[in-house]
């Protein structure tokens, strides 16, 4: 892709390649009843937040679906929220 | 034999007494299909992410349980088939996760109280 598309010099941005959170910190446990985490990874309207945006790698990625689908459940979190 | 969390809203307006009927129903249950109860807390009234049932608040219970696979379809149906569950999840817990972990550790906090805090100041 890079290669095909030449970037112009000036316009280039640069990024700072975001980690996943629970790689560098193993010691934090996904989990439904940690409702404070779970929130960083919502939008405003309850939507879960795709990996692009958080840097979460697939793994964990997997594993905050599942718990933020169980704190749904347990009304711990929204499905949504509207106006 | 696994481990199991278990969670569950109960109806807030219901009175001590049949919440107390509840969790010996609970337990006895439990323990007719060869389970154990390692302990079940209650988490306090807590107002819910939306109405379950019109009700904006439930009360949580939070607790562990040890038995075989066969229990949980039952522990499932009793929860529910009684009206004042509101919600509940069943969660098979991790391997490596201990019994020893789970128990209530009261004694803990009442012997060494302070000690704690200077090794924790120093941590961060």
């Amino acid at each position: 892709m890079q290669q095909n598309r030449p970037s112009n010099p000036r316009t280039r941005t640069y990024y700072k390649r975001k980690t996943c959170r629970f790689c560098e910190d193993k010691n934090i446990k996904i989990d439904y009843k940690n409702v404070g985490l779970l929130q960083n990874f919502i939008t405003e309207r309850g939507k879960m937040l795709p990996r692009r945006i958080t840097g979460t790698c697939s793994r964990h990625q997997r594993e905050l679906t599942i718990e933020i689908k169980r704190a749904r459940i347990m009304a711990l979190l929204p499905y949504t929220v509207h106006d | 034999m696994n481990l199991y969390e278990i969670m569950f809203i109960q109806n807030p307006d219901i009175g001590e007494e049949d919440q107390g009927k509840l969790l010996s129903r609970l337990t006895s249950t439990i323990s007719k299909y060869g389970g154990e109860v390692i302990r079940i807390d209650d988490q306090g009234i807590k107002s819910l992410a939306y109405k379950i049932e019109k009700q904006p608040r439930g009360r949580y219970f939070l607790g562990y349980l040890e038995g075989p696979g066969s229990m949980i379809p039952e522990i499932e149906r009793f929860l529910r088939l009684d009206e004042n569950v509101m919600r509940f999840v069943v969660i098979k817990l991790d391997r490596h996760v201990k019994k020893e972990d789970l128990l209530p550790k009261p004694a803990v906090e009442a012997t060494e109280p302070a000690a704690e805090p200077k090794g924790e100041e120093a941590g961060e």
